[in-house]
């Protein structure tokens, strides 16, 4: 095993002959407290080379998925609201990119460390490990509360963790996408830290195993009525959640066609159209994949454009109204379309110094 | 004395073969053999697949060839590679060299999302 997940001093042959070490690495063991594996408890997901300065030869590669939250589709552990100041605290966010996305509402994503009384590590499942990130997030619903969590696309599968103070007095219900009730779990244990002793294991729905073949498209977790003053804690959590959408054609970044054309010119693609937000609105969405691109919007909808600033920050310019609005990106800095720097993302975005024209009065988001 | 032999033989097996176990015995093996692809290319089910960028697929010849067959990822001098997997991987295995020795494999557990705060 290497440390860090870093290697070095490579051999200079993998031929048979050779006889080259087996690069193995384990993200995590289960044991926070094993030094062979690397502790990354959602596991690996990037592989980088650099520093390269012959030739470089990598071959015959096997690897083997987490098992659990991390393998979906879209898996989140919360612990980003440390360092990303527009997801500390959040109420009401989503999870995921449109269409395949999950609304949170009811409850709050916030850091469960009492650094005081300890008690509340027990609520958080994982967290990088890392003594300068002290942070242990997780999705709380505070007393007498239900937290809501919305899928845009129906799931075919959803896992998390889950943990209550007092036993019993929580409550999570899963519905079908048409809102029928498919299951009530009240087994939800006291603790998920993998560093407590509490026994736990992930709650795992399966639509198709709860005989909802049409998806699950809504979760609802209860904190009873019953209240634990002594611990000062009376929250409940979730934590490490990932959700996997019902197969369906068109999932994902493929270009949509509609009737009347969204893109007026300019160069840009289509990626989503008609998306509902939980706040309401309705929304297209298209990435800029050139120097401008003039977008139109349906009547009653947003139109959104999507490019990197020099910051190398998403940014979503939304507009409605009946008018035409123009994003052009400055030349002197634009770049053109590549993988972001700061999302693990296969999305390729352009970036620069934007202008935005209005042709005619409308609304600017 | 045959048993203490035929039980040490057996606990030699039953905690060898995990160990060297190869990348073939995994979940996804990938020889790159079948690959034909000029540029970055993905490999796998929709929603599950692994990405590679910046590598090119290559005949390997002479003495660095490729670990099985003849094919294998290569990067030349100042080439930076990268492999993104759409889920989270628990176990890895690979073969990889550097003529010269140099070079740096890093693995990371980035986030594969980010969230949208809604107003």
């Amino acid at each position: 095993m290497h440390p860090n997940g870093l290697v070095e001093q490579l051999p200079k042959s993998i031929s048979l002959n050779a006889n080259p070490p087996l690069q193995r690495f384990v993200a995590f063991s289960g044991d926070i407290e094993d030094i062979n594996d690397l502790n990354y408890t959602n596991g690996i997901k990037e592989i980088k080379i650099k520093n390269v300065m012959g030739r470089f030869i990598l071959d015959d590669l096997g690897f083997s998925h987490v098992i659990g939250p991390p393998d979906n589709v879209v898996y989140e552990d919360f612990e980003r609201l440390t360092d990303n100041s527009t997801f500390r605290n959040q109420e009401v966010f989503s999870l995921g990119q449109s269409p395949v996305t999950a609304s949170f509402t009811g409850g709050i994503a916030k850091n469960v460390l009492d650094r005081q009384s300890v008690l509340a590590t027990p609520f958080n499942h994982t967290y990088p490990v890392d003594l300068n990130y002290l942070a242990q997030a997780a999705w709380v619903i505070p007393n007498d509360t239900t937290g809501t969590i919305i899928f845009e696309t129906p799931a075919a599968q959803v896992q998390f963790y889950a943990a209550l103070f007092i036993l019993g007095d929580g409550i999570i219900r899963v519905f079908d996408s048409n809102d029928n009730l498919l299951v009530t779990r009240t087994d939800i244990p006291r603790g998920i830290s993998i560093e407590s002793d509490i026994p736990f294991t992930f709650i795992d729905l399966n639509a198709e195993e709860l005989g909802a073949s049409s998806g699950i498209g809504r979760i609802t977790y209860t904190n009873g009525p019953e209240h634990s003053l002594a611990t000062g804690f009376d929250s409940i959590t979730i934590d490490d959640i990932g959700f996997t959408p019902i197969p369906q054609p068109f999932l994902g970044r493929q270009s949509i066609l509609v009737p009347d054309d969204l893109i007026v010119e300019g160069l840009g693609e289509i990626v989503g159209t008609n998306i509902s937000h939980p706040n309401g609105n309705i929304f297209d969405q298209v990435l800029l994949t050139g120097e401008s691109v003039k977008v139109r919007a349906d009547t009653d909808q947003i139109s959104r454009v999507s490019f990197l600033d020099l910051n190398d920050d998403i940014v979503q310019v939304e507009f409605s109204g009946s008018r035409l609005m123009t994003v052009i990106m400055d030349p002197d800095t634009f770049k053109p379309p590549a993988l972001p720097l700061k999302y693990n993302q296969n999305i390729k975005y352009v970036k620069g110094r934007p202008r935005i024209k209005i042709e005619g009065a409308a609304a600017v988001g | 004395m045959r048993l203490i032999k035929l039980i040490s033989l057996f606990i030699s097996l039953v905690i060898i073969v995990p160990l060297i176990a190869e990348p073939e015995d995994l979940e996804v093996f990938i020889d790159f053999e079948n690959i034909e692809s000029p540029g970055d290319f993905s490999i796998g089910e929709p929603t599950r697949r692994v990405h590679f960028f910046g590598f090119k697929v290559q005949q390997e010849e002479g003495a660095n060839h490729a670990r099985s067959g003849s094919k294998a990822l290569v990067l030349e001098e100042g080439e930076e590679g990268k492999i993104v997997f759409d889920r989270g991987i628990n176990l890895i295995q690979f073969y990889a060299a550097e003529t010269t020795r140099a070079g740096r494999i890093e693995l990371r557990d980035k986030m594969h999302f980010f969230c949208i705060p809604m107003v």
